[in-house]
């Protein structure tokens, strides 16, 4: 994001409309989350999507360099049975997670009118067994709307503090 | 430091006491008399290849500052101004023309000698600049083996060769693997930190009685969302290597431990099937050999490529993976807390799937969202708790002692589940311990 940038709110080639319902699946998929309903979350990823939480500030490849977490469908599926199945030593007690997400900004949205990349800010608190802590950063997404439906085609976490030393994380965030 | 702390009677043949692991005294003790007498990784050459290049390491608590000179020679100094203590340098790595403390502005030579004192005079006319006390504190001792440098804060003590002992192979062995004979660290790591002792980080390493069950999880997942418990070469490597936790305890027998002097030792590869095995055929794996085969012949890459063991360990707290080009480095930073650094290097030459397999090992194994490490990190925090209860105070280190075996160096070795190398880390602990000089 440079200096010279106009600083709409809202972008005038996204209708208020089509923000209203782009701020709402953001919305929906928190709350997934917020409540644990992490298949129903997993189902919002299209086929080809993909859940990246980059290890580096503004890390252009994630094949190249190493990524807190950069996952296809099939490692996801992965990650969220493993929190399903109650056997994860790390997720007993399972974290009390919150998500506050603001800023919502359409970035970009295609010719079709049918992939809209938006970008958002976050603050993530996660309690567990005594122990309370919190994120923050900045969400990528590439929604695309496909029958009515919107279905996440990439989500990216950039966390302020992605470099650091961090105690493990369980949550996705 | 507590005098009264007698350390023998902390560790038998067979257990050890929790105190080892809970007391602050001890752990200061540990600071004074191992991390202060060990030879202790501190980072590799290919990490400040310039003039002027420096990276951030750490020795315990202990802040450095790891420089290639402007003569091009390696120092490593303390991350503290001579004058008032403030830290020099608050960046991981960079590169300077020289160093300059942000109090007061005391400069210094990336050799650490003095180079400029703003209004000097103030000292008086006898100041001598060139008097060492006003240099950066300089370690001891320093020395490097095929690129990894390691340092020392005693001044005497064996050689980093004679320290290594049989141990100089893993860091042969992952140089030989690549294919111009050099290997690069990667800039970017991973740093985990648990709420628990560093040894247990060190023991755990190679306890192959753990998998099994730490790792059921992501074990189960992974068997779960591929339909098979086959190690498939088709699997994305991450479910490879989740789903090579679960082999049997016959298996993890067949794979090895081995004890060295001074606490070193080894574990070897279980990862037996599929596309991670030391056997893969695939064609990236061929094209890397063809190069290998062409620098050393063929005779010496099949020797080089046969080696196959997963973490080698050289005590206190390094862990090396050749065959994957990891490395990671245990740092103690209080009693009940460590902090983990992993990385993992680039094979000169190799082409660059190879080291995209790097990248994805080490982002599975070691990243702080691990499905495999966190779960290690959370029993790690469990033992520590557990400990702190004083109705009993031994831990059993018992499992094969008595059917070990004698190997080549002076080695011992053992069936994978023995806790031969446990036993081996406390026996090395112990002699630097009772060691006062």
């Amino acid at each position: 994001m440079n200096s010279e940038e106009n600083a709409p709110y809202l972008d005038e080639a996204c209708s208020p409309t089509e923000f209203r319902v782009i701020e709402r699946f953001i919305g929906y998929e928190a709350k997934l989350l917020n409540q644990c309903r992490f298949k129903q979350w997993y189902e919002l990823f299209s086929e080809d999507g993909s859940y990246w939480v980059p290890a580096i500030p503004n890390q252009e490849n994630p094949e190249d360099t190493i990524s807190i977490i950069y996952e296809d469908k099939l490692l996801l599926a992965v990650r969220i049975e493993r929190l399903q199945q109650g056997r994860a030593h790390s997720q007993t007690p399972m974290p009390q997670t919150i998500r506050l997400i603001s800023n919502i900004e359409v970035v970009a949205i295609n010719s079709q009118r049918s992939e809209y990349q938006v970008v958002s800010n976050f603050v993530f608190l996660e309690y567990r067994d005594g122990t309370s802590r919190f994120f923050g950063g900045e969400l990528e997404h590439l929604l695309r709307e496909d029958a009515g439906k919107f279905y996440i085609v990439r989500k990216r976490v950039n966390l302020i503090n992605c470099e650091d030393s961090h105690e493990f994380m369980s949550m996705p965030f | 430091m507590n005098q009264d702390i007698s350390v023998k009677d902390l560790v038998k043949e067979d257990a050890v006491h929790r105190r080892v692991y809970v007391d602050p005294a001890i752990f200061q003790m540990e600071m004074d008399r191992i991390f202060s007498k060990a030879w202790i990784y501190i980072g590799h050459e290919s990490e400040i290849v310039e003039a002027g290049c420096f990276v951030r390491a750490r020795i315990g608590n202990r802040d450095i500052l790891l420089v290639r000179d402007a003569e091009e020679h390696i120092r490593a100094f303390l991350n503290r101004c001579p004058h008032r203590g403030s830290q020099i340098c608050r960046s991981q790595n960079g590169q300077v023309k020289f160093f300059r403390c942000p109090y007061h502005d005391w400069s210094f030579r990336t050799d650490g000698n003095l180079l400029n004192i703003p209004h000097v005079d103030g000292y008086g006319p006898d100041f001598d600049s060139s008097d060492p006390a006003h240099a950066l504190v300089a370690l001891p001792r320093l020395e490097s083996y095929r690129g990894f440098i390691f340092a020392s804060l005693a001044s005497d003590g064996p050689d980093l060769a004679d320290y290594l002992g049989p141990m100089t192979l893993p860091f042969d062995n992952m140089t030989d693997r690549a294919p111009l004979g050099e290997i690069e660290l990667q800039k970017n790591r991973f740093r985990q930190t648990f709420k628990g002792n560093w040894k247990f980080h060190m023991e755990n390493a190679t306890d192959l009685i753990h998998p099994v069950r730490v790792h059921e999880s992501a074990i189960e997942a992974a068997r779960t969302l591929t339909g098979s418990a086959q190690i498939n070469d088709s699997d994305p490597e991450p479910i490879q290597m989740m789903k090579s936790n679960g082999i049997a305890f016959d298996n993890w027998d067949a794979v090895g431990v081995y004890a060295y002097d001074r606490g070193h030792g080894y574990m070897g590869s279980f990862y037996s099937e599929g596309s991670i095995a030391s056997s893969r055929s695939d064609p990236v794996f061929m094209t890397y050999k063809a190069m290998l085969v062409d620098r050393l012949g063929s005779e010496r890459a099949e020797e080089v490529l046969g080696i196959s063991r997963f973490n080698n360990l050289i005590y206190p707290n390094l862990s090396l993976n050749a065959n994957f080009q990891q490395i990671r480095v245990i740092h103690p930073v209080a009693v009940d807390r460590t902090v983990v650094e992993s990385g993992c290097f680039r094979l000169k030459g190799a082409p660059e799937a190879l080291f995209q397999t790097a990248i994805r090992f080490l982002s599975t194994a070691n990243s702080p969202a691990s499905l495999i490490s966190s779960d290690d990190l959370e029993i790690f925090e469990r033992c520590q708790i557990g400990i702190m209860n004083d109705g009993t105070d031994w831990l059993d280190l018992s499992r094969g002692r008595g059917q070990e075996d004698s190997g080549e160096d002076n080695s011992m070795l053992a069936k994978g589940t023995s806790e031969l190398t446990m036993r081996n880390q406390l026996k090395a602990w112990l002699s630097y311990m009772q060691d006062s000089n």
